[in-house]
């Protein structure tokens, strides 16, 4: 399924977040999207999810636009993934991915065998059904992390938003989440996730998605955007593209700062 | 973190054991329940062994042979049954209040006057004795101001666009204060030889008025608030999460959100209308519903429910023998309820 958005802008107030934005994204692809603090990177998420509503444009799944989906409709089809928090109430991690199937539930259902069967699948995926039966805040952030994804799995949706999941993760997890999410792109998925760092997506990134003063600056292969010049224009740091041969013999590029460089 | 080579129980043993698990608990809150409920027709200042309660009760239903006294049955039936009941009710319907409301403001300290509904019903039932209305009238006064003081936090809190929850808290405490300040008016000019002592005492929240004639409009407005809760226990649930996490789960949190206040505003509405203010229950009650049965609303709804309604059950036994004249029953909670409180902000108002 193609998510495309399509001359979208947004406004709060009189301050102009989004311009005319316009860009497609096909099943299969792992797209990161880079852009300093306050660049607008959350409200394309909030524009794409449909909790805001843009002042012109739309968004369209398979060219069918999402504005007259129920909340239901569109989680059948988008699963979001928020940045992990700390939870206020003690679910356990098998409640926690059962709210995932809530859109396949009918509004007085409780989950049924099959949607705990569904559950039990999405945490196999991922490696963490041991954690089944323990509570939220009795797993690391790395496995809180694990468990939203799994969630998003059981919503059985195509395209996945991701909101800055590395953000508050350990390297090793970071890099565990990251794998997690190319792999799943690898079984059909469309994952869109934010990023802080641009090393990320030149690792894992099939597209790269530039955002910045409210416009898409740069949308193409890692190789391909992610530039000393876009580098120093977007961040206003300087940094070195190296070249590498990784132990399979594959050139691959890395991004490395520039000590004293601004 | 990845597959772990440990063996783990089958998939349905794990689903069998959870459910069962956290369902046997609710069955034995039952039972406490039913225990608390027919040991207290046994408790007061005429005593009727549990055997004899238990015969009465029964008698209702089957033909057994009489070996108690008319009195004991009038005292049973006419007395305690009522208040009884309604010490349950309004101990389960503040309970079941207090786990949603804590659930949808994801926060442990809220308890379900938040909004201002019993400063709303209070000032309704002040009005109420100060205007001359009888019984009925004070009751169904303060069951109208509570329902309209949280209609009125809702539409002052519209305007708060960007953090809907904390603008209906903000909205709730000023127009809580408000029915507060005008229910201190209502008693600073009301007559002070029958009027004032009436207004502070149905204030202190007391069951010792209670007749069966209002358990029978205090049930069916409960049943008719709680049914719609129990049927959407499970998306409460999802009302814990972030806003857009919610949605973006497919529910339609406005919708979800409005029900919810609606029917436990007329919960505890309707248990301030008949009761007085009594407090802290919904504040204290489902933290011990959670340790329990744990957060999930399939299980924390009815877990409340049987937890409060024992809960208060026991208090109004105590509040009934206590001293000669009876103690007021919100007192009574507010002793066992503000050291607990203490207890919880001195752990970070976390959960174990």
């Amino acid at each position: 399924m193609n998510i495309s958005v399509n001359g979208i802008s947004f406004a709060y107030g009189t301050h102009q977040v989004l311009k005319n934005i316009d860009f497609t994204l096909t099943p299969g692809h792992l797209t990161f999207l880079l852009g300093p603090n306050g660049s607008g990177k959350s409200t394309l998420f909030k524009c794409m999810l449909g909790h805001r509503k843009p002042q012109a444009g739309a968004v369209s799944l398979d060219g069918m636009p999402t504005t007259g989906m129920s909340p239901a409709e569109l989680a059948h089809r988008i699963a979001y993934i928020p940045q992990i928090s700390t939870p206020t109430f003690n679910y356990t991690v098998l409640q926690a991915v059962l709210m995932g199937r809530t859109a396949h539930m009918k509004l007085f259902s409780t989950p049924s065998a099959q949607d705990i069967r569904i559950a039990y699948e999405a945490l196999e995926r991922l490696g963490i059904r041991h954690l089944a039966d323990k509570g939220s805040n009795q797993i690391s952030g790395g496995e809180q992390q694990l468990v939203l994804i799994a969630r998003a799995l059981a919503q059985q949706a195509q395209v996945i938003i991701m909101d800055e999941p590395t953000s508050s993760l350990d390297y090793g997890n970071q890099l565990m989440v990251l794998s997690q999410m190319k792999s799943l792109c690898q079984d059909g998925k469309l994952v869109f996730l934010s990023s802080h760092n641009p090393q990320h997506a030149m690792a894992y990134g099939d597209d790269v998605l530039v955002l910045y003063r409210g416009k898409v600056w740069r949308h193409g292969t890692p190789q391909e955007v992610i530039t000393r010049e876009m580098i120093h224009q977007v961040y206003h740091v300087d940094v070195a593209i190296l070249q590498y041969t990784d132990d399979a013999g594959q050139v691959r590029h890395m991004v490395a700062p520039i000590q004293g460089g601004r | 973190m990845q597959n772990s080579p440990s063996p783990i129980p089958s998939q349905s043993q794990q689903v069998a054991s959870g459910v069962c698990r956290q369902g046997s608990r609710v069955a034995l809150l039952g039972l406490l329940f039913a225990a608390c409920f027919i040991l207290s027709f046994s408790i007061g200042r005429f005593p009727i062994s549990p055997v004899q309660v238990v015969r009465v009760l029964l008698s209702r239903i089957f033909p057994l042979e009489q070996t108690w006294t008319k009195q004991m049955e009038i005292v049973m039936l006419n007395v305690r049954l009522p208040r009884i009941i309604a010490a349950a009710l309004i101990g389960a319907a503040l309970s079941v209040s207090g786990s949603v409301y804590q659930g949808i403001f994801k926060n442990p300290m809220v308890s379900p006057d938040i909004l201002g509904s019993s400063a709303g019903a209070g000032f309704g039932a002040a009005l109420g004795i100060f205007i001359g209305f009888g019984y009925l009238g004070i009751s169904l006064s303060s069951f109208l101001f509570g329902l309209a003081a949280v209609l009125m936090a809702c539409a002052a809190s519209v305007k708060f666009k960007e953090n809907p929850m904390l603008g209906l808290i903000l909205a709730g405490i000023m127009i809580g204060s408000l029915f507060s300040a005008a229910t201190s008016f209502l008693k600073l000019v009301a007559d002070p030889t029958n009027q004032l002592p009436a207004i502070t005492y149905w204030l202190m929240g007391s069951l010792a008025s209670i007749r069966m004639s209002d358990v029978k409009l205090l049930f069916p407005t409960m049943l008719l608030a709680a049914v719609p809760l129990y049927l959407i226990r499970w998306r409460l649930n999802l009302l814990t999460l972030g806003e857009d996490e919610a949605k973006s789960l497919g529910i339609n949190t406005w919708a979800l959100r409005a029900i919810t206040i609606l029917c436990t505003t007329v919960l505890t509405s309707a248990s301030v209308a008949v009761s007085g203010l009594i407090g802290w229950v919904g504040l204290v009650i489902p933290h011990f519903a959670r340790k329990a049965v744990g957060p999930d609303f399939r299980y924390q709804l009815p877990a409340s429910m049987f937890i409060g309604a024992s809960f208060l059950i026991l208090v109004d036994d105590i509040a009934r023998i206590l001293a000669t004249s009876e103690v007021p029953i919100g007192i009574l909670t507010a002793f066992v309820g503000a050291p607990f409180f203490l207890h919880l902000i001195m752990r970070g108002g976390k959960e174990s």
